[in-house]
């Protein structure tokens, strides 16, 4: 298997991490990561959150994103005609096992201090394949209804606590037990949007009962500016960053963001 | 809002909606005004409050987080002030106010000891706080809060009494299930015995200062404000608050 040129897939994929307020006041790096990649047959998308409590982190979270388009893509390219839900949740974690397995290996007996979530997405033909541990989340753009485009969120892992800021990691003895996995065979999924758990107040809306559901304006604007055709563009690419850096998503969380979305290029 | 970021949205995104639905970390302050905290002391801590909250307010990250809520034992008896505004008796108003929107209470210094009480009423508005953010579909961090005393627990007619050991297993069980944080600090001169009574109640966070250092006091809590919204381990939280004990500026850490 052997990444090829982004031209050839039926994505278009872009996204960043960026460090959040008190990192850049701590003048501390970025502990959130992103990465792509796109082979002949699937893309696979993955987001990290080093946590932020560990030393070294940032390098774990880096490490996660790259192991993770590493072998989910591998995995899935050697059965991307697979659609049988069953099997798709089992290549997901088959794939898993492999990038935690290579993770300890190479960290070592100080594993833990390079705890990390791990959110990953694979966009195969024919079908969506997610995994999830920790708090990262996932957003799919499907379908229409009265005109307005439906957003819908992906299951998340159960909470690991009552409180919002522990959450289960790669190092995590048990991680594979906290493990969420999903096949989504939707036709109709034309955007997807993978973030940390910093956009989270931003990117979703609760319920009173506390039942969560994407923020229609803020998917709408961020695939929106994904659509515009041919390749991303310098500015396009900025102004994403002002978005995550602003005062108003600061507010709600001012921990590290991440943004990694794909939309389907306009059919010829 | 002071800070580096960008405080507009871009163009492409100006259109986005949020909720205020930022995660909520109740902090209460339990202030010790009964009478020997009269003169300087109480001054001081007015002042302290006032400079605490400006910084507060500046504070982009804190300032939609934090939910201040201030519990007194004094003159009043025991008493929940709604920032500047003091609440009768089981009012069925939450203590707790936004950082951003939070004033300080004027304090004046009179009265009896009643820590005990005021640590229940503390517990009290904590647990009732957590229940109505989730009610709300709110996600919070564990809750601090902070005892600031200069003596020894009295009853209603001022006389020492023991009434505080039955605070002991509670205080153990709800610290042992993370409820809450509990900082226990003794100041001014305070005694031996006083001492002791903060030991038991906050085993780890029990703090003797000299004299009345209330400024120092306020940045060690929102520098423990900050740790916890990045998750940071125990040790974190026990650098942090030994540092404020040898009184080096806790923002060192």
């Amino acid at each position: 298997m052997t990444a090829v040129d982004e031209r050839r897939t039926p994505w278009r994929i872009h996204g960043m991490s960026v460090e959040g307020y008190r990192h850049r006041r701590q003048g501390r790096p970025c502990q959130d990561a992103c990465a792509h990649t796109v082979t002949e047959s699937v893309a696979v998308l993955a987001v990290a959150d080093g946590a932020g409590s560990r030393p070294r982190s940032e390098e774990g979270s880096r490490l996660a994103v790259e192991l993770a388009t590493e072998h989910f893509a591998r995995r899935a390219a050697a059965a991307p005609d697979r659609r049988d839900g069953k099997a798709v949740r089992e290549l997901l974690r088959d794939a898993f096992h492999d990038v935690r397995e290579v993770f300890l290996d190479r960290t070592g007996p100080d594993a833990a201090d390079f705890a990390t979530t791990l959110t990953v997405v694979v966009l195969a033909r024919g079908w969506l394949g997610h995994l999830s541990l920790g708090d990262g989340f996932v957003v799919l753009r499907a379908g229409t209804e009265d005109g307005e485009r439906q957003f819908h969120l992906l299951p998340q892992p159960a909470a690991a606590s009552e409180y919002s800021n522990e959450t289960v990691f790669l190092t995590s003895p048990d991680a594979a037990r906290w493990v969420h996995t999903d096949c989504v065979s939707d036709q109709g999924v034309d955007g997807v949007l993978l973030s940390t758990d910093g956009l989270a107040q931003a990117a979703l809306n609760r319920s009173a009962g506390g039942a969560l559901s994407p923020n229609t304006s803020f998917a709408e604007a961020v695939f929106r500016s994904l659509d515009v055709p041919g390749p991303v563009t310098a500015s396009a690419h900025d102004g994403l960053g002002t978005l995550l850096r602003s005062d108003r998503l600061t507010a709600l969380n001012a921990d590290d963001k991440t943004l990694l979305r794909a939309v389907l290029k306009a059919r010829p | 809002m002071h800070s580096d970021h960008p405080p507009t949205l871009p163009a492409e995104y100006a259109d986005i909606e949020f909720e205020n639905n930022a995660q909520r970390l109740p902090l209460v302050l339990c202030l010790d005004i009964s009478s020997s905290m009269a003169g300087q002391p109480i001054q001081t801590l007015n002042n302290a409050l006032a400079e605490w909250t400006r910084e507060l307010h500046d504070d982009v990250s804190l300032s939609y987080s934090v939910e201040v809520a201030v519990v007194t034992f004094g003159g009043q008896g025991v008493a929940a002030w709604r920032g500047p505004q003091l609440l009768a008796p089981g009012a069925p108003v939450s203590p707790f106010v936004p950082a951003h929107m939070f004033r300080p209470p004027q304090l004046a210094a009179a009265g009896v000891t009643l820590m005990t009480e005021a640590l229940e009423l503390s517990m009290n508005i904590v647990a009732a706080r957590k229940a109505e953010l989730r009610a709300s579909g709110l996600q919070y961090y564990r809750p601090q809060i902070c005892l600031v005393t200069d003596g020894l627990p009295t009853d209603a007619t001022g006389h020492l009494t023991d009434s505080w050991h039955r605070l002991i297993p509670v205080l153990a069980d709800e610290q042992g299930a993370r409820r809450f944080r509990l900082y226990a600090i003794g100041v001014g001169g305070i005694t031996d015995r006083g001492e002791q009574v903060l030991r038991s109640f906050a085993p780890k966070f029990n703090a003797r200062l000299q004299g009345f250092p209330f400024r120092e006091l306020l940045q060690m809590m929102s520098a423990s404000a900050n740790a916890e919204q990045k998750g940071a381990g125990d040790e974190v939280f026990e650098k942090i608050f030994s540092q404020f004990k040898t009184q080096r500026p806790a923002w060192e850490s």
